[in-house]
């Protein structure tokens, strides 16, 4: 494209490397259909009276009763502005990865299911259009060229008629009839994604500092890759450069485990599958383009709005006439289900494509559950080659080395970072003194493995609880023994060389689990079970895990307003995936304001516009001296936007509102109190009281403190509006394991708080930016930390074994869940046992063949691929122990991703309990049992 | 090609030529506007499709859209998600998922809600013993795919409302 005018300069985002130029608008979803309105309940009642409680989550109205919410709920007559008539657009993916792909063969679909469009590889060329930067790909497959992977789209074929494209469809289900080949091909084989060495030894002390750490020394990388793509590492040199010292440290761990010099060498196979994230709403989205004025506009459901519109920038950023895109006009739908695996998928890029060869027209891109399988992004499957020397008489872990290497398929996507993720939490919630892990993230032509809900920690923890429960065993200790003895404790090193943000309550999990009922009866319970139960075998298995939360580079955005009534409205740039993030948001206001917010509008990007927010670089990477230099800068941003996960909303997103909050009730409601209560002669009821802020309670929904009369929020907010104190704050800020934190001056007072950018209303004036007077930015090598807040879970899972058909039924699931404040209760306890269901799932059922019979054939789909249902779940039988946080100003912390982790070992671990045998590679089916048992 | 006709939420809707090979979830979505009935499997396997249709003795029984035609629905009684709440006021069941917190993403809701309903007035007419209702949530939601919830939020929702509505149930 050549003449790309920034068409609305104030809705700009300045992105280093992303579409710069590009008019980028982030707007709520359907603007007809949607609005925050819809989001709220129309008959009262989601919160209590007074708004200090709330009675269900904030959407559940909406949702309950059927309303347009999700982006397949859409079509072009429900977009205001859009053309009515919508045409439908479908991929057409190849099963080969082996094979030369020649080109289509239409004549193997009936002459009236063919395709009003086709879009190629050609096509894509000619119009200039082209996958880059985090997505570069070949978008389809090059006739004469071999698929990348197996599911390569080859063509887009665009349909003007529903009933036409639905026989299409149906008839091109597991089918590549229309698909020519040629002669057998060797397959795309090439360097891996990445890898890594995190090596660490520990000095005099576990906390530090330590001899040799990725934290303290650097992260290293191989050298280089052999022809059979596994890394190279450096030569080993105590005394050379990080790699070469990695590799001395390294190779000694190994070598002593080897000898025998780090106590009692236990060993570990442990393999992982590949998995669907099985979201109820296939992928999917609306595209139209106004050729006439150059207007791309989107209708999606994905996790990452900011990176998709990047993306898309990206990909029009060089197209031909035909193409011409001049600005990129997204709406974000709410998501029925994500997991990760619709952040930073690729589909929204067909999406776009379809938009631009509708001939002006909506075009609806809807995966159906064949395509899902096909297609989507997988959960890594990993290998896992552990050592790990114990001290026999006291149970002491003494050094842990693994090998490991996940699988990524054939597009990169977040391979690299799973990979690291998962090695960097390989040893659980355990301390070790040694440590050495490899990992690699290797290529394949298998389907695309991204991000999905524990993100290679549910792989590698889940190892590392069955060899925990392997070494309690031959030890003849107690499992919950061994794992108080060697539990990471407040303050200790991890495997990065990182000391854990807050404290570590591993202990009081594990004292919880121990107390379960499951527990602690386990005998009698067994006794009676099998008494009752001939030819099945009950065991009982237990699991603890910490996982981190947050990726290094989390942003939070949030504005509250106060207006003079009273009513309360916050926004919070987050998509809601189920969590109950906007219910989170409309809770966490009320700390501070005494009540829930009226409104909560999310994904409201061109809301932020108040902040001028500009950013370079790349959050992740960036020098400690670029930080420094950009900093100066009181507009610049490390990041302005980040992704939604499931850990990450009550934690970070709901972060920003609180603070936005917090300074309305600072600077706002506080002096409007202090006037109110000072009214009359001598000062009024105030003068006899010395007043503090920090004596401020709401009680009731009424602000009080020191005697003063409690004063509802409407008048405190009329006050507030009419002598001009401050009514609205709209807040930014980042987290790179350290919240960002900035100075204001606020009237005469300088505020520090955990933010790096602010804008105040006062009264009902216009949005006042505020430049920051001093800023302290998470320093750059905190990216080297990878792990630094952790949620802990345990699970005691009771179950039995079926002896001759090797069926497992879970009988019954205690988990306890270690969370900081849970904003909501009743939403944290859904999502964990919505993670235990899937936990089971995992463990017993779900798998994906990863190469031809997997999923990239075309034939996958629920009737397959077993996702639990309620009667594989102890429904019934399942409990949640919340640990009360230390006390009421502990945070929240991210839970959704660790509530899914414990239950899969833990299974493991009852499985051998059963039966007296070790299942070391999931899922456990019952041809794995059956073999286990002879 | 069919002529076809039937009753969607109270309303009669149609005459619409309709081709014998349309799922009646696309009609619902595309022909009708009504996009709270979800298609996920389009196999018959996860339950989110899930519809109520009235029989003509007044029974309610529950069908999958996605693998049953629009014109296999001719003449029908069809409750949708849509069709439960009245003037703003949720149903029974509607009411007892939200306040349970029976869901999260709420794609698999719409099925829940036509299942669930469907059980309820199942027991109007055959109540059930109390010690049975636990068996008896399960025999209507037990079919029904949802992937965040893990399920124990609407069991228990169901299970409430069954137990505190005397008419449901019988002793024993
Ligand atoms: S969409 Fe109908 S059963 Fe799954
Ligand atoms: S609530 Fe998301 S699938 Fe059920």
């Amino acid at each position: 494209m050549s003449d790309i005018k920034p068409l609305w300069t104030r809705r700009r985002l300045l992105i280093s490397g992303g579409a710069l130029g590009l008019s980028q608008v982030l707007k709520p979803a359907v603007a007809q259909a949607f609005n925050p309105d819809d989001v709220m309940p129309i008959a009262p009642g989601w919160d209590n009276a007074d708004g200090t409680d709330l009675n269900y989550r904030i959407d559940g109205y909406a949702k309950v009763t059927g309303a347009k919410l999700y982006a397949r709920d859409v079509r072009g007559a429900d977009m205001a502005g859009w053309p009515d008539e919508t045409h439908h657009a479908m991929l057409i993916f190849t099963p080969h990865a082996k094979r030369i792909y020649k080109g289509l063969n239409l004549s193997a679909l009936a002459a009236d299911l063919h395709p009003d469009t086709i879009v190629t590889a050609d096509d894509l060329d000619k119009a200039g259009l082209a996958a880059t930067g985090f997505f570069t790909t070949d978008l389809f497959c090059k006739p004469g060229s071999v698929p990348l992977y197996l599911s390569q789209p080859v063509a887009m074929f665009i349909y003007k008629d529903l009933i036409t494209f639905k026989r299409a469809q149906a008839a091109l289900i597991g089918s590549d009839a229309i698909i020519d080949y040629g002669a057998a091909a060797p397959a795309t084989s090439t360097d891996p994604y990445g890898a890594n060495r995190f090596t660490r030894v520990q000095g005099d002390s576990p906390y530090g500092p330590d001899v040799f750490s990725p934290v303290k020394d650097g992260w290293v990388g191989p050298l280089r890759y052999q022809k059979n793509h596994s890394p190279v590492w450096a030569k080993e040199d105590i005394k050379g450069d990080v790699s070469q010292q990695a590799s001395a440290y390294g190779d000694q761990i190994r070598a002593d485990l080897k000898d025998g010099k780090s106590g009692k060498l236990y060993t570990q196979s442990f393999q992982t599958q590949s998995i669907d994230q099985v979201f109820m709403e296939p992928e999917n989205g609306l595209a139209w383009y106004d050729a006439a004025t150059g207007k791309l506009s989107l209708m999606l459901g994905v996790q990452s709005p900011l990176a998709i519109l990047n993306a898309v920038g990206n990909l029009v950023k060089d197209a031909k006439a035909s193409a011409n895109v001049s600005e990129v006009d997204a709406h974000f739908a709410y998501i029925g289900g994500g997991f990760g695996g619709k952040d930073h998928t690729i589909v929204p890029l067909y999406i776009a494509i379809a938009g631009l060869f509708g001939g002006g027209k909506t075009v609806r891109l809807a995966l159906d559950r064949f395509n899902q399988f096909q297609f989507g992004l997988k959960r890594h499957a990993f290998e896992i080659e552990t050592q790990m020397g114990v001290d026999p008489d006291t149970g002491k872990f003494l050094a842990f080395a693994s090998t490991m290497s996940c699988d990524g398929g054939g597009r990169s996507n977040f391979s690299a970072s799973v990979a690291d993720v998962g090695a960097t939490a390989a040893t659980s919630v355990y301390y070790l003194p040694k440590s050495d892990i490899e990992v690699t993230a290797n290529q394949s032509i298998g389907v695309t493995a991204g991000s999905m809900r524990g993100y290679g920690t549910y792989q590698t923890m889940t190892a590392m609880e069955c060899l925990m429960d392997e070494v309690a065993e031959d030890l003849g200790k107690d499992p919950f023994e061994i794992r108080r003895q060697n539990a990471m404790t407040t303050g200790q090193l991890n495997l990065t060389g990182n000391a854990a943000s807050g404290a570590m309550r591993t202990g009081e999990v594990l004292d919880a689990m121990e107390a379960s009922d499951l527990w602690q009866n386990r005998a009698a319970k067994k006794a009676a079970f099998e008494a009752a139960n001939p030819g099945k075998s009950y065991g009982v298995g237990v699991a603890c895990v910490m996982k981190d939360y947050g990726t290094g580079a989390d942003v939070t955005l949030g504005s509250v307003s106060l207006s003079p009534e009273g009513k309360i409205t916050a926004a919070c740039a987050a998509i809601e995936m189920g969590t109950g993030v906007s219910t989170a948001v409309a809770r966490r206001v009320s700390e501070y304001l005494g009540r829930n917010a009226d409104t909560v509008e999310l994904d409201q990007q061109d809301l932020w516009d108040a902040l001028k927010l500009e950013t370079s670089g790349d959050p992740f990477g960036i020098s400690q001296a670029d930080q420094d230099k950009a900093q100066a800068n009181p507009r610049w941003v490390p990041a302005i936007s980040s992704p939604s996960s499931a850990s990450i909303g009550a934690s970070v997103s709901s972060h920003g509102p609180a603070q936005a909050a917090y300074i309305i009730m600072r600077y706002g409601l506080w002096p409007a109190a202090l006037s109110i209560w000072s009214e009359g002669p001598l000062g009024g009821e105030a003068a006899g009281q010395f007043l503090t802020f920090d004596k401020l309670r709401w009680v009731d929904g009424k602000l009080t403190g020191a005697g003063m009369e409690p004063l509802p929020l409407e008048q405190l907010a009329a006050r507030a509006h009419k002598d001009g104190l401050v009514t609205g704050a709209m807040v930014h800020g980042f987290n790179r394991w350290s919240w960002a934190s900035a100075t204001f001056a606020i009237g005469t007072d300088d505020l520090t708080t955990a933010i790096d950018a602010l804008a105040i209303q006062k009264g009902s004036d216009d949005w006042d930016l505020l430049n920051r007077k001093a800023i302290d930015y998470p320093p750059a090598k905190f990216e080297r930390i990878a792990v630094n807040y952790y949620s802990a879970c345990g699970a005691v899972v009771a179950l039995s074994a079926d002896k001759i058909s090797g069926d497992v039924t879970i009988e019954a699931v205690h988990q306890v869940l270690e969370c900081g404040n849970a904003i909501v209760e009743d939403l944290v306890s859904g999502i964990a046992q919505g993670g235990i269901a899937m936990g089971i799932g995992h463990a017993l059922h779900e798998y994906l063949p990863p190469f031809e019979d997997g999923p990239g054939d075309g034939t996958w789909n629920l009737n397959r691929y077993i996702v639990p249902k309620a009667g594989q779940v102890p429904v019934w039988k399942t409990t949640l122990e919340i640990l009360p946080p230390l006390s009421e100003t502990d945070p929240p912390k991210g839970m959704g991703e660790v509530v899914m982790i414990p239950v899969v070992p833990a299974i493991l671990n009852g499985i051998n309990n059963a039966i007296g045998a070790r299942v070391q590679s999931l899922p456990a089916t019952p041809e794995k049992i059956r073999e286990a048992l002879k | 090609m069919t002529k076809l006709t039937m009753t969607v939420n109270g309303k009669d809707v149609g005459p619409h030529e309709v081709p014998d090979d349309l799922p009646m979830v696309d009609y619902l979505n595309d022909t009708l506007g009504l996009t709270g009935t979800k298609f996920s499997c389009g196999i018959g396997v996860c339950h989110a499709c899930v519809v109520m249709v009235e029989q003509p003795d007044g029974t309610i029984t529950t069908r999958r859209t996605c693998i049953a035609g629009a014109t296999s629905f001719a003449g029908a009684k069809v409750t949708t998600v849509e069709g439960h709440a009245k003037d703003g006021k949720l149903s029974d069941v509607q009411q007892a998922y939200v306040d349970h917190f029976a869901f999260q993403c709420g794609y698999c809701t719409s099925g829940f809600v036509n299942a669930g309903t469907a059980l309820i007035e199942r027991l109007r007419k055959a109540p059930v013993a109390k010690s049975q209702v636990e068996d008896t949530v399960h025999s209507g939601l037990g079919d029904h795919i949802c992937r965040c919830s893990g399920y124990v939020r609407y069991y228990e929702a169901l299970r409430r409302l069954i137990l505190t509505d005397p008419t449901l149930t019988k002793e024993g």
